[in-house]
């Protein structure tokens, strides 16, 4: 293989800091319930994965159907062009996500805290 | 002024490049839908070596019109991703190549090009299209830029160290402008 340099490796370096940085970073809240956020134009909406259910998310696009099944989310039918929603396949894991881009939906799965002790605990404090 | 058409034709011949290579690209199957390599990205990294910075935005420009054309985003927000990707991505090849001089091969231009143009994208997408959710994409963004950052690198110093072709361009490009 032709001719490494020293500034090669050092780009590479920084690169990789960058990506461990950003899995450190999106792995951070991996506790909890797992919980299902949907994120469209009409706002921001919160389910639990456990139970069964199917929630249509209006976008730009048309909008994209999306099922709770199993303790999975996956979108089901989506009005967009390429349809990598529907191939990203279901999801059930804290922290992962599907995104629509043409609809502007993003589905992620969380993990809820129990019962928001660090906030809790403040507002009673004060 | 024939010089400065034969200059023209340079540029567009290799804006022509880009434009062919990101049908090309379509050839390509994608481990996952989010993972582009940018073989349009390659007429820019072999230009960088003897293009004058005006002339190198001008093969920018059509690569990301070009882009925008055969991938039908050319009316879309995407566009503008593309757009400042590919400006960024460019800026900071430039950059790592003129400051890195003998101690940078292409393979670290590249690099620095796609660390720049995804972090550029992850900036807008946080900023403007979806918010702080925008953060989960992260890992996948930076890490698919960066294995294709490094194969767009690989290519490009091998193909700069044995092509005739390319030797040629150059040559004739470096007489036009003198």
């Amino acid at each position: 293989m032709a001719s490494i340099r020293i500034f090669d490796g050092m780009v590479l370096m920084i690169f990789l800091s960058l990506l461990v940085g950003s899995v450190y970073l999106s792995a951070l809240n991996r506790e909890g319930t797992p919980a299902v956020e949907v994120e469209s134009v009409d706002g921001r909406y919160l389910f639990p994965l456990s139970r069964d259910t199917e929630f249509l998310a209006s976008g730009p696009s048309g909008g994209c159907r999306i099922r709770i099944r199993d303790g999975t989310v996956f979108v089901e039918d989506s009005d967009c062009r390429e349809k990598i929603c529907i191939a990203m396949g279901p999801i059930s894991r804290p922290p992962s996500w599907i995104a629509c881009l043409p609809n502007r939906v993003v589905i992620r799965v969380t993990a809820q805290e129990a019962a928001d002790n660090s906030e809790r605990v403040d507002s009673v404090a004060f | 002024m024939r010089s400065e058409n034969a200059r023209r034709e340079i540029i567009s011949f290799l804006g022509a490049l880009c434009l062919f290579l990101s049908g090309v690209e379509y050839l390509i199957p994608k481990p996952f839908p989010f993972f582009r390599l940018g073989l349009a990205n390659l007429p820019l990294i072999l230009g960088l070596r003897f293009l004058k910075p005006a002339d190198l935005a001008a093969v920018l420009l059509l690569k990301v019109f070009g882009q925008g054309l055969v991938n039908g985003t050319l009316a879309s927000y995407v566009f503008l991703f593309s757009m400042a990707g590919s400006a960024a991505s460019l800026v900071f090849m430039a950059a790592a190549y003129r400051f890195g001089g003998c101690r940078i091969s292409l393979i670290g231009v590249s690099l620095s090009g796609a660390m720049a143009s995804s972090l550029v994208q992850l900036f807008l997408a946080v900023s403007f299209v979806f918010g702080e959710t925008a953060v989960v994409i992260a890992p996948i963004s930076l890490g698919s830029g960066m294995i294709s950052g490094l194969i767009i690198g690989v290519f490009a110093q091998r193909f700069t160290a044995s092509s005739r072709w390319l030797a040629a361009l150059e040559a004739r490009y470096r007489k036009l402008v003198g």
